[in-house]
């Protein structure tokens, strides 16, 4: 693997602190977990770092970030198939397809997510820092909170549609939608 | 409203929770081959949750510190991970003000100073800084240093891990054993003042500038634990192998104490190294970029002697500017010194050489007497100025003719003994800037 100094990958840096954000939603759209996300978003930066050299105009590094990310989520997807539940190819696929498509706007809603989150109540804050906190285990924060891990699971659903809900309220007032 | 909408989030729930049994994915599975709104909804859902996971939690660096694997740790992928965090402050664009650990902001500068004041208190699990530099006091006295580009993450009072960049603590008796974690090591402290840089690779620096720490193998590491002890003076770098060399160089700023910075990018001077392969030598020099001027620190280990002009004189203005290389004083008694410095271009390098000794002939052969002089001090209760007499202020001061050689070009300048055996005792190690 090449290890040249860190300016010489500034371009690299750069391209891929701005689109991580997108690739990093559209590679959960395509895994069945979070944690399956994180694992295979690791996949993706060494293989993108790997590759960066074959990708011929920087303009072009989001539409050829998200392929790299599609296969890496596809090898993932093959390994885990056997003992996990997962959606098929043509499912994959289309998800791919349309997750690439709707880039744009799922960018714009996560940077509406940020006022969104400053709106929630505090108890639906707290549980998310508790939820999404580094080596978290749900089963173990539910027995803290003396609830299922399914109702945990389940108020996290209802909170991220609220989320969701604000954050096209957001975009409305802007005009974005 | 899809009147089966409670069956959709219900299995979207379960699905994206990664509960869902085999019925219900495929079950999930047909309502979204037929319902783009569905789909559309899930793709907000998926975005949405990364997101949250992003932004308490930035993943590239956590998913490789919960499952270390070698591979992963090595070049390209740790440096990306640890300069993607430390660039993109967005993906912590909020913490949460609940939780996390109160700080005293001691100060602050850079954009942060915008929404930061000083003498406030805040409550901080995770922070990021893009440009600029922070000191904070936490509330067991523990004073830490930041200098951008950083990104830390507070564990507790006692407690915090260094994701990327530099972070220098001044730790009192009240916080004896705080521990910073970084990628490759764990450093506890015993009474001190440290600090860590986390590099680009993933490698860290340890330097003590006063007291003493251990430094042991990274949270989690399956190996046996080994501890290694680095007092005042000492440097390492630990590489994510569990490698362990001494470091010979490290980037400091700050006048009253030394704070660790992490190396520009246009740096001119990119290396020092010397020939001294002593077992257990970790001495390390310094480099304070761009601030030769009265009141810096001629020596990486002496904390009294500041470069001073002589009386009724201006400080050479051609120095001024210049960085100054801290040499350690013991290196006086190398017979067979030889200091490297490498340059990225050309400039003239300075040497300051004791005025009471003999001008070693390398000096005399590669440089030019540039007809200036310096001064260092106050010194007190070192054999270095045993039998001098104090100045009217009732000081010491040791004085120092400035040589130079211009350097045409990028490249290696080996500098070499400051005395002949025997004679060092009682003389002072000479200075070194370049500019």
């Amino acid at each position: 693997m090449p290890d040249p100094d860190f300016q010489t990958h500034a371009p690299f840096l750069r391209l891929y602190v701005e689109h991580e954000p997108a690739l990093r939603g559209y590679v959960r759209s395509l895994v069945p977990t979070l944690q399956d996300a994180q694992d295979v978003m690791q996949e993706v930066a060494a293989a993108l770092w790997k590759r960066f050299h074959t990708l011929s105009a920087h303009e072009d590094f989001r539409r050829w970030a998200f392929g790299v990310a599609r296969l890496e989520s596809l090898e993932f997807l093959r390994k885990c198939r056997r003992d996990r539940h997962v959606f098929g190819d043509e499912m994959f696929d289309l998800l791919a397809a349309e997750a690439e498509d709707a880039a744009d706007d799922l960018t714009e809603e996560r940077k509406a997510l940020d006022a969104c989150l400053q709106k929630l109540p505090g108890e639906q804050r707290t549980l998310v820092e508790s939820a999404y906190a580094p080596g978290v285990r749900m089963d173990e924060l539910a027995a803290r909170l003396g609830r299922t891990a399914m109702a945990v699971y389940k108020s996290l659903h209802r909170i991220r549609t609220a989320l969701i809900e604000c954050t096209k309220k957001e975009l409305a007032k802007e005009g974005l939608t | 409203m899809n009147p089966d909408h409670e069956k959709n989030q219900d299995l979207m729930a379960r699905y994206l929770a990664g509960v869902a049994d085999a019925d219900e994915v495929r079950l999930l599975e047909t309502r979204m081959s037929t319902d783009a709104a569905l789909r559309r909804d899930f793709l907000s859902h998926a975005n949405v949750d990364a997101t949250l996971l992003a932004s308490v939690q930035p993943a590239a660096i956590e998913a490789t510190r919960e499952k270390p694997k070698p591979t992963r740790w090595s070049g390209g992928v740790a440096r990306l991970a640890a300069a993607a965090a430390v660039v993109a402050v967005s993906w912590s664009a909020f913490w949460w003000n609940t939780g996390g650990v109160k700080v005293d902001v001691l100060a602050i500068s850079g954009s942060k100073a915008s929404s930061w004041s000083i003498g406030s208190t805040r409550r901080l699990r995770d922070l990021a800084l893009a440009d600029g530099a922070a000191q904070l006091r936490l509330a067991n006295g523990v004073v830490l240093d930041l200098v951008a580009p950083v990104h830390l993450r507070f564990v507790d009072d006692m407690h915090a891990r260094v994701l990327a960049g530099s972070v220098t603590a001044d730790v009192g008796p009240a916080g004896s054993g705080f521990t910073l974690d970084t990628p490759s090591a764990r450093v506890v402290d015993l009474g001190t003042r440290f600090g860590v840089s986390v590099l680009d690779d993933g490698d860290t620096d340890v330097a003590v500038f006063q007291g003493k720490v251990e430094v042991h193998e990274p949270k989690g590491t399956t190996q046996k634990q080994s501890v290694l002890t680095l007092k005042a003076g000492d440097s390492v770098r630990v590489s994510s192998q569990a490698l362990v060399r001494r470091q010979a160089l490290i980037a400091t700023r700050g006048e009253s104490a030394f704070v660790l910075e992490p190396p520009p990018p246009d740096a001119l001077v990119t290396g020092v190294s010397d020939n001294i392969e002593d077992d257990g030598f970790r001495s390390f020099y310094t480099i304070q970029r761009g601030a030769m001027k009265p009141g810096v620190r001629p020596y990486s280990t002496l904390g009294r002697p500041r470069w001073q002009a002589m009386p009724g004189t201006e400080f050479p203005a051609g120095l001024l500017g210049a960085d100054v290389i801290g040499t350690f004083s013991a290196d006086r008694h190398e017979r067979d010194l030889q200091l490297d410095v490498n340059v990225s271009h050309a400039c003239t390098v300075y040497v300051m050489l004791d005025t009471r000794g003999e001008v070693p002939n390398w000096v005399r052969r590669d440089f030019i007497d540039t007809g200036l002089r310096l001064r260092s001090g106050p010194w007190a209760g070192n054999p270095v100025v045993q039998g001098m007499t104090t100045d009217a202020n009732g000081e010491i001061h040791v004085e120092y003719v400035v040589w130079k050689k211009a350097v045409p070009t990028a490249g290696t300048i080996t500098l070499g003994p400051p005395y002949p055996v025997g004679e060092a005792t009682h003389r002072a190690m000479y200075g070194v800037a370049v500019k």
